[in-house]
């Protein structure tokens, strides 16, 4: 339990680099999934070259890039802030594809009825594509937001003082390496079963429940759709 | 760009290193995702806690603890050894999900027909159910064959003088961040690319044979998804 007091302050530092990777990530998502959807065919390939960037290079790959990378070309950053960066640029390009089929599976329908009420394109898409885009994609994006937070650990690869950096510092110090690390995996154990719970509330709220498909990962999607098929 | 052959030179460590873990940790799965699946409660509640237990667990945090819990029991695992035991247990909680969803896609009156035919369990599962999960189980192995592929990146923070490590060491030697790491990731990226080929390959015999068409992967599902939408 020492071990667990120990590691809050690490805690706060995780849990501020979730909150700042997700508030650039998200809204990011939404305009790159417009410009997928809407975009002109140069901004369109543009995207999906950026996004696949995103999608292909490990975790890893992208923190040291933009830390060790940035300064090359006149930008100094912080552990922090290239942490941010990255893995709010990797939440960028995994969400974009997410809310483009999102606002693509609104009904044609709707788009035509507001236009048909004289709505403008803007206007139709706040007030009616968007909101249910975003309804229908709240499931999947908490279930993201679950990698967000374990990802978070790769902080320690740049000398950040996160959970996973400050555990390892203190284990270092103490020579209690393992009870350190098992407290801050229960942490994340803990951060993690907290969001897939309220996630799973939240589906079970707007969906048909629906047994035993507890989490949105691929595989149960995957049977999903071919089931309906 | 003589670096380029320092990088290069250890590709076949990572693949060594990804291949050993996807091998082992797919037959761990077996069990694993039959115990999830058990008539006997005890087995099943056990293997769900395992199971969630190290999905919650950052990968880099599950890698130090294993290290440390090994050196905790008097053995001296070289940093390879330790990453290939946590690098195939948490494949393996992965794969066993991807193993359930596939099997419990099958229309349960198909498992109930070998019941009435009084095939024994093992039989009904190798002759019926498998063949018919296959095509789903095949595609989920695949995400996650490259999932783990970008996984093994983490490696090096254990001290495994992988592609990440000599990439890391080359930066700190002078060499341009920016593009020692974009090669690096792009590496990576392309190491994918054959593994993408293979699942989408084997997903296609299946179909020859006359299996239903499932889902085969990503860009699949998408198409499908409009098709059906």
């Amino acid at each position: 339990m020492q071990y667990v007091s120990d590691l809050l302050p690490g805690l706060a530092t995780t849990f501020s680099l979730w909150l700042f990777i997700l508030a650039i990530g998200v809204p990011g998502g939404i305009v790159f999934g417009y410009l997928l959807r809407y975009g002109h065919s140069v901004v369109k390939i543009f995207i999906l070259v950026l996004t696949n960037f995103g999608r292909g290079f490990p975790g890893l790959a992208v923190v040291y890039l933009v830390y060790t990378g940035m300064p090359g070309v006149g930008i100094l950053l912080s552990g922090f802030q290239a942490v941010v960066i990255a893995l709010g640029f990797m939440t960028v390009a995994y969400t974009a594809e997410i809310f483009r089929s999102a606002i693509h599976k609104v009904p044609q329908s709707q788009t035509e009825a507001a236009m048909a009420l004289g709505l403008s394109f803007w206007k139709t898409q706040i007030k009616i594509i968007l909101p249910q885009a975003l309804r229908s994609v709240l499931p999947s994006l908490l279930a993201f937001s679950v990698l967000v937070l374990q990802a978070t650990a790769l902080g320690y690869a740049v000398g950040l003082r996160e959970l996973t950096g400050l555990s390892y510092n203190f284990g270092s110090i103490t020579f209690q390496a393992l009870p350190y690390m098992v407290a801050a995996g229960v942490i994340y154990l803990a951060g993690c079963l907290c969001i897939s719970t309220f996630a799973s509330r939240l589906k079970l709220e707007y969906r048909r429940p629906k047994g035993r498909s507890r989490r949105v990962d691929r595989a149960s999607a995957s049977a999903s759709i071919a089931s309906n098929a | 760009m003589i670096w380029l052959i320092d990088l290069l030179r250890v590709v076949p460590l990572t693949l060594m290193l990804w291949g050993v873990s996807f091998v082992t940790g797919a037959i761990i799965a077996v069990f694993v995702a039959a115990a999830r699946m058990s008539t006997y409660r005890m087995l099943r509640v056990s293997a769900t806690v395992f199971i969630e237990t190290l999905r919650g667990i950052p990968t880099l945090v599950w890698l130090f603890i294993v290290f440390f819990g090994i050196v905790q029991f008097g053995f001296s695992p070289t940093a390879t050894a330790s990453a290939i035991i946590a690098l195939s247990l948490s494949c393996s909680v992965y794969l066993a999900e991807v193993y359930r969803s596939g099997i419990s896609s099958v229309d349960k009156q198909q498992r109930e027909a070998t019941q009435a035919l009084g095939l024994p369990r093992l039989i009904s599962m190798v002759k019926i159910i498998l063949p018919q999960a296959r095509p789903i189980i095949l595609a989920g192995m695949g995400t996650f064959a490259i999932h783990l592929l970008k996984e093994t990146a983490l490696v090096s923070l254990l001290g495994v003088v992988d592609i990440m490590n000599i990439a890391n060491y080359l930066v700190q030697q002078g060499e341009n961040g920016l593009s020692v790491f974009f090669a690096a990731g792009l590496i990576y990226m392309v190491l994918c690319v054959p593994i993408a080929i293979v699942a989408r390959l084997l997903g296609d015999i299946q179909i020859k044979r006359g299996g239903k068409p499932a889902v085969r992967n990503d860009a699949d599902s998408g198409s499908q998804i409009l098709k059906t939408g």
